[in-house]
C-alpha cells in the first residue's frame, strides 16, 4: 500500500493516507457500532459509558500511523476499547473509593456496578426478580448476586464459594438467562 | 437498539447470557471476543438477544443501594456482613471532605502505639494542622502529607505540595520527613519541605536539620537556620543555598517568593493556588530563572505583568492560562 504512493508528492501522499484510514475507520463505525457498543456496555454496566468510549476508540483508530499496516482492523478496533474499559473501570474505583487504606469499610474489589440508581427497576419486576432467584438452586442465585449485585469477578466469588472460577461463569450464566426470561413476562401487561 | 418487543427462546437466552458472562471474565477475554462477534456476525437475531440480556444486567447493576442490600442478605447471606458496602450517602461524604478541608482519619492498629493519618488540602488554601505528638504543620494549597507515628519513630511524607514543620522533641523518637528524593532528620526545630517540578527545597528557619538524598546514603547535607537544601533530581545532588524567613514562610502569608528559580519551579507552587492552571508551553520557558515575589491572592495580576520581564505572552483561557515564548520585552516598545 505505502509502496504504490512512493512517486506521489508528499503531500498527496499525506492526503491518501488520511482519507483512506478516515475511509476505512468509517467502514468500521458502520459494521460494528453496535456490537461494540454492547462489548462495552458488557464491559461496564453502563450504555452512556459505552458509548462515549466508543467514541474515543474509533478517535484513536483515525490519529493511528499506518492503520493500514494492521492485520485485523476490527480485533485491533475491539483491543483499543477493551483497554479503555478497563481504564475508566480504574478510574471509577478511584473515585469512588479514594486512595486510602484508611478508609473505614473498603470498597468491594471490582467495581463493575456503575453508581446505583433509584427506580432502575418498577417495583413489579423488582418483585418478579427476587421470584426469580427463589426458584434458583442456592449457589446459583448466590453466585449471581455475588457478581451481578456486589461486582466481585468470577475468580473472587470462586474462593468465597470454594469451586472454580469455570462453575461460578456457569452458575452466574444460569441464573441471567432464567431471571430475565421470568421478568420479561412481568413486563407484558 | 434493542428492539422491546422481540422476545427470545430459552436456548438463544441462555446462549446470550453465556456471552455476557464470558466478555465479562477478562481473564483470557481476548480470544472470546473474537468469537463473541463471529457470534453477532452469524445471525442479526444474536446480537439482538445479547442486547437483551445486557440492558437487564445494566438495570441489575444500578440497583439502588438498599435493594442491593436486600439482595445480598437473602442470596449471600454469608458474604453481606463481610463485605457490606460503603453506603453510598457515607462515601460521598468522604469524598467531600477530601476535597474541601482536607481529612483525618487516624487509624490504631492491633493494640500496638501506630498512629497513621493523611491530611491533605485544596487548591488555594492552607491548613494548619497540629500531629498526634503535638508537632505543629502548615500544609500549602494543593498539598497531601501522610504520617505515621510508631514507638520508635515519626515519620511524614509529603506526597505533594509543601510544608511548614514545628516539631517537638523527642530524642527516643526521631522526626523524619520524606519528599521526593530526600529525607529530612530534624533535631527539634523548624523548617519548610516544598515539592515542585521534582525538585525537593528544605529551608530551616530554627535548630539544625539533616538532609539526605533517599538514593545514596553518602549524600548528606547538615544545614541550620537561614540554610536551604535543594535537590536536583537530574543531576542527583543536594545544594546548599541560603534562605530568609520570609522566602522560607512568606506562603503563609500569601506571598510565594523566589530566588533565581526556574519558571518551571515557580509555576508548580502557584497552581497549587491558581483556579485556573497556568501551563508553559516550551522548554524555553520552563527554564526562565525567576526572582521575585508572587501574591497567591492576585495571581492573574503576576502573570499580566510577566510580558513586561521576559521573552514570552500570556494566553488568558476560560480554563488555562498558557505562557508560551513571545518577544523580547525590549522589543515590544
Amino acid at each position: 500500500m505505502r509502496r504504490s504512493v512512493m512517486n506521489q508528492p508528499l503531500d498527496t501522499i499525506d492526503a491518501t493516507i488520511e482519507q483512506r484510514q478516515g475511509a476505512s475507520v468509517a467502514t468500521l463505525f458502520r459494521e460494528h457500532n453496535r456490537a461494540l457498543v454492547a462489548f462495552l456496555q458488557c464491559r461496564l454496566g453502563s450504555l452512556a459509558d459505552a458509548q462515549e468510549l466508543a467514541q474515543e476508540a474509533y478517535l484513536r483508530m483515525l490519529v493511528l500511523e499506518n492503520s493500514g499496516r494492521i492485520d485485523s482492523p476490527r480485533a485491533f478496533l475491539f483491543r483499543i476499547a477493551a483497554n479503555l474499559a478497563v481504564d475508566r473501570l480504574r478510574m471509577r474505583k478511584l473515585r469512588e473509593a479514594p486512595a486510602m487504606d484508611e478508609l473505614p469499610e473498603p470498597a468491594p474489589e471490582l467495581h463493575l456496578a456503575p453508581v446505583p440508581e433509584r427506580h432502575a427497576m418498577a417495583s413489579e419486576q423488582w418483585r418478579g426478580l427476587q421470584e426469580a432467584l427463589r426458584e434458583l438452586p442456592p449457589k446459583t442465585s448466590r453466585a449471581f448476586v455475588l457478581h451481578v449485585i456486589e461486582g466481585r469477578d468470577f475468580e473472587a466469588i470462586a474462593q468465597t464459594m470454594e469451586l472454580s472460577a469455570r462453575m461460578v461463569r456457569y452458575h452466574v450464566t444460569r441464573a441471567l438467562a432464567h431471571c430475565r426470561a421470568r421478568v420479561e413476562e412481568r413486563e407484558m401487561p | 437498539m434493542a428492539n422491546t418487543q422481540q422476545s427470545f427462546d430459552e436456548h438463544m437466552l441462555l446462549t446470550a447470557a453465556d456471552w455476557w458472562t464470558r466478555l465479562r471474565d477478562t481473564r483470557g477475554a481476548e480470544a472470546s471476543v473474537e468469537q463473541w462477534l463471529d457470534w453477532t456476525a452469524q445471525n442479526e437475531r444474536h446480537l439482538a438477544a445479547f442486547e437483551y440480556v445486557n440492558v437487564f444486567g445494566e438495570r441489575l447493576g444500578r440497583l439502588d443501594a438498599a435493594a442491593r442490600r436486600q439482595l445480598l442478605h437473602e442470596f449471600a447471606p454469608a458474604a453481606a456482613p463481610r463485605r457490606r458496602w460503603l453506603p453510598l450517602a457515607a462515601a460521598a461524604a468522604v469524598v467531600a471532605l477530601v476535597a474541601g478541608t482536607g481529612f483525618l482519619l487516624w487509624e490504631r492498629v492491633a493494640g500496638n502505639a501506630v498512629v497513621q493519618a493523611t491530611y491533605a488540602s485544596v487548591t488555594g488554601q492552607n491548613r494548619d494542622i497540629v500531629l498526634a505528638d503535638g508537632s505543629k504543620v502548615t500544609l500549602g494549597g494543593a498539598s497531601r502529607l501522610r504520617v505515621r507515628f510508631d514507638a520508635g519513630q515519626r515519620q511524614a511524607t509529603l506526597e505533594a505540595g509543601e510544608a511548614y514543620f514545628q516539631v517537638v522533641h523527642d530524642s527516643q523518637r526521631p522526626f523524619e520527613v520524606v519528599a521526593g528524593g530526600v529525607t529530612v532528620r530534624d533535631i527539634g526545630t523548624a523548617f519548610d519541605v516544598r515539592r515542585s517540578y521534582g525538585e525537593v527545597a528544605v529551608a530551616v528557619t530554627e535548630g539544625q536539620v539533616r538532609v539526605a538524598a533517599t538514593s545514596s546514603a553518602m549524600q548528606t547535607l547538615d544545614a541550620g537556620a537561614g540554610q536551604r537544601v535543594a535537590w536536583d533530581p537530574a543531576a542527583r545532588t543536594l545544594r546548599l543555598g541560603t534562605t530568609t524567613q520570609e522566602q522560607a514562610m512568606g506562603w503563609r502569608s500569601h506571598r510565594l517568593e523566589f530566588v533565581g528559580e526556574p519558571l518551571a519551579v515557580v509555576v508548580d507552587s502557584v497552581n497549587r493556588y491558581s483556579s485556573r492552571p497556568v501551563r508553559l508551553d516550551g522548554a524555553d520557558v520552563a527554564g526562565l530563572s525567576f526572582t521575585g515575589t508572587v501574591r497567591t491572592d492576585e495571581i492573574d495580576s503576576w502573570l499580566r505583568a510577566l510580558p513586561q520581564v521576559f521573552p514570552l505572552q500570556v494566553e488568558m483561557g476560560e480554563h488555562a492560562v498558557t505562557l508560551s515564548a513571545g518577544p523580547m520585552p525590549a522589543q515590544r516598545r
